[in-house]
């Protein structure tokens, strides 16, 4: 799949976050942040894993009503701790911005998860990145993909 | 106090308005990317080389052009990057936009195309900046008449907002 149309496919795909509740928060590399969804159950090793799970590899933001809380360029451990304050919240709305396909998630505790993609090549086929900003995967996409 | 540098430097944004961009800049060692804007003149040849108004922004930033993104931060070896830029030149500022709480910068220029800077930073927010560090901000004004304080505000803004 092209990256540009697995952009439009994700964006479709996270709708589905609307309603989720966040169960946990986590710190990959190069400041990348994981945040599941849901249920959270036994995966690889010693890790859990939510029913979905947003993986965001670009600048993102999560800002209080009146002040950002965490960002992208702050330290691992500040990250990790802050960035716990979306634990138990709810999405209660999805918005995608073109277009640079910028993902913003509401929370039912007021905070407000912004993701701000950076990079040409998520946008032009012909650069063939494969590498998406921002993507939705999870034990509830695999198992819709089997019952269809 | 660095929130208190945000404000200022929106503040100066108005007096860019209305402005030709002249040049854009990107600064690989400092990762800041500045836009060089001059007032239209009446007659050519008599244009100093000092902009009017520089705005520079670092770390993250991207530029749409409608529904496509010409060039973005993250892209380190982009080899279009500075023809892309440079098609913001020629290119009048029409609008300024800063969302709070983050400070997020969305420049409008005809064409129409839109440079976004995207601070990231949470420190950048507090009212003093980290022990031992300097004030900081991800984008800022610079140009004639424009202090080099950042954290002096434009008192023109306030009082024709205050009007």
């Amino acid at each position: 799949m092209a990256t540009r149309e697995a952009l439009v496919h994700q964006a479709e795909i996270a709708t589905r976050l609307e309603g989720q509740a966040c169960t946990q928060v986590s710190v990959g590399v190069h400041h990348s942040l994981i945040i599941d969804f849901g249920e959270l159950q036994p995966a690889e090793g010693d890790q859990l894993s939510g029913e979905l799970i947003l993986a965001i590899d670009c600048p993102w933001r999560i800002d209080a009503p009146d002040v950002p809380v965490v960002g992208w360029e702050d330290a691992d451990e500040d990250i990790a701790d802050l960035a716990t304050v979306l634990i138990g919240a709810v999405v209660t709305e999805v918005e995608i911005r073109r277009p640079g396909f910028d993902l913003f998630l509401q929370f039912s505790n007021d905070h407000r998860l912004r993701i701000f993609p950076d990079c040409r090549a998520y946008y032009h086929d012909e650069l063939a990145s494969g590498a998406l900003p921002w993507q939705i995967g999870g034990r509830a996409l695999t198992e819709s993909l089997r019952e269809s | 106090m660095t929130i208190y540098a945000f404000e200022a430097q929106k503040s100066w944004l108005p007096t860019a308005i209305g402005m030709t961009c002249g040049g854009v800049e990107f600064d690989a060692e400092t990762a800041t990317l500045t836009i060089f804007l001059y007032t239209p003149k009446l007659e050519r040849g008599d244009a100093s080389d000092e902009p009017e108004r520089a705005i520079s922004i670092h770390g993250v930033w991207r530029v749409e052009q409608e529904d496509a993104i010409l060039a973005a931060s993250g892209d380190l070896h982009d080899p279009l990057r500075e023809a892309h830029l440079d098609r913001l030149v020629g290119r009048e500022l029409v609008r300024a936009d800063v969302s709070h709480p983050g400070f997020d910068l969305a420049l409008h220029f005809t064409g129409p195309f839109i440079v976004r800077g995207f601070p990231c930073d949470s420190l950048q927010f507090g009212e003093d900046p980290p022990e031992g560090d300097d004030i900081f901000v991800s984008w800022w004004v610079d140009g004639i008449g424009v202090p080099d304080d950042w954290e002096e505000p434009n008192e023109a803004f306030y009082e024709n907002r205050d009007r």
